[in-house]
């Protein structure tokens, strides 16, 4: 199921090394480009950070769904079975993973008293059901999830920054990394480079603005 | 993996919450906790930054360490762990200079030596005892999932927006490194080194493959280093 748009060889490749040299450079302006925008004087930080926090729950929702999908595709019966070994535990850890991280996120708000979430980020939602609807092999969804994962860790990267509470931002932390872990082994399953950024961005992530208080 | 017990249920802070009240006294109140918290985020991050670029030099003092060790030992006669070894040695050194630059931006130190604090309690002790590539990922794996647990915990103490970016978009990357670690550990566990490739056969692949790389759903903390202890 190996496609390989970053196919690695014996040694770092040259646009591997270049990533590396420059990403001090890139660090630096990282740090700049993704300095969180000051509140409005009259926002409500407890309002934002709930706002983050069921934005976060939908997302977890979002790849919950998607890694359902993907189970029954490419389980023994599926449309696309037979799927690798690894892969298919990949899709059933990451999936139960999702899962806590969703119930972790609605916890939250139940105990701030917001409604708990119930379904997935709708478009987030949708543009999977499209990408896996149209699936052909096992990479094709293997590659929708990668894309899934990296969006969510770039998103958690962004809403880390802007959270106003400090556990509320750690418990992002604690979760973020998790996703670019799953993404780090479906980009190893999938040929391509596993960790190709010595930062991660934030240009893949769920718009945020329309969260704020 | 990890229960939901691990983290639990957290009701936002007293801090956030008294923000949120309305009337002259909690105005009166909000508007003190808000001067005292904005004095202290002029410098809140510089001790994390300083600690984390000390923490990120020891981690390339590590790679280098691995690399210089015999093919046999370190495992880099594996194309793979050749191309990991030196990849993740270049983030690191990426990461130090970019926790150097927060550090010089609020008004602290350049760290030029390793942490060591963690060398002289993790590391040192542990490289002299490597004896083959499970070693060596074993111990690489350590070292980066604390310092990834360092950087989480960092991000909630770190009050300054640069300091908290450059943590938050590097934490992840420790976090990769520890993942893509550990399933080339599982393979040699598996007693299937050849199957350490990339790309690797994908149909040979054992199931351990897919799952060993994330064994908890969320990242642990428990292991974090303290702020400042790079100082002697």
């Amino acid at each position: 199921m190996s496609v390989s748009p970053h196919t690695c060889g014996d040694a770092p490749t040259r646009r591997g090394f270049l990533q590396g040299a420059g990403a001090a450079v890139l660090g630096a302006g990282l740090v700049a480009c993704t300095t969180p925008p000051k509140a409005a004087p009259t926002a409500n930080p407890v309002a934002t950070d709930l706002r983050l926090a069921a934005l976060a729950a939908r997302l977890e929702l979002a790849l919950v769904d998607a890694y359902t999908t993907i189970v029954a595709a490419a389980e023994p019966g599926g449309r696309l079975a037979p799927a690798p070994a690894a892969f298919l535990a990949l899709a059933r850890t990451a999936a139960a993973q999702h899962a806590d991280h969703a119930a972790l996120w609605n916890a939250t708000l139940a105990a701030n008293h917001v409604s708990e979430e119930n379904s997935g980020e709708a478009a987030l939602v949708a543009q999977t059901h499209q990408q896996l609807g149209t699936a052909q092999s096992v990479a094709d969804v293997a590659a929708a999830a990668l894309r899934l994962e990296q969006t969510s860790v770039q998103t958690y990267v962004a809403m880390a920054i802007r959270f106003a509470d400090h556990h509320a931002r750690r418990r992002a932390m604690q979760i973020g990394p998790v996703e670019a872990q799953h993404a780090a082994v479906l980009g190893f399953l999938l040929g391509a480079e596993p960790v190709p950024d010595a930062v991660v961005g934030s240009g893949a992530a769920l718009h945020l603005p329309a969260v704020r208080g | 993996m990890q229960s939901h017990a691990a983290i639990h249920p957290v009701m936002l802070s007293r801090r956030a919450l008294l923000a949120s009240a309305s009337g002259l006294a909690c105005a009166l109140t909000l508007g003190r906790v808000t001067a005292l918290h904005a004095a202290a985020a002029k410098v809140s991050g510089r001790a994390e930054a300083q600690t984390a670029a000390a923490l990120e030099n020891l981690l390339v003092h590590v790679y280098d360490s691995v690399l210089a060790l015999p093919r046999s030992v370190s495992g880099a006669g594996s194309a793979a762990i050749s191309h990991v070894l030196s990849a993740f040695r270049m983030h690191h050194a990426a990461h130090a200079e970019m926790f150097n630059t927060v550090a010089d931006t609020l008004g602290g130190a350049r760290q030029t030596a390793v942490d060591g604090a963690m060398d002289d309690a993790v590391v040192a002790p542990a490289l002299s005892t490597l004896r083959g590539p499970a070693d060596v990922l074993g111990l690489l794996t350590n070292v980066e999932s604390i310092v990834a647990a360092t950087h989480v915990q960092f991000s909630g103490t770190a009050g300054d927006a640069r300091a908290l970016a450059a943590l938050c978009s590097i934490a992840p990357v420790e976090a990769e490194h520890a993942a893509l670690l550990q399933t080339f550990s599982a393979l040699l566990s598996a007693g299937a080194p050849e199957l350490v490739a990339l790309p690797p056969d994908t149909q040979a692949l054992p199931a351990a493959a897919g799952s060993a790389g994330f064994a908890l759903s969320s990242l642990p903390v428990s292991q974090a280093r303290r702020a400042g202890e790079e100082v002697r």
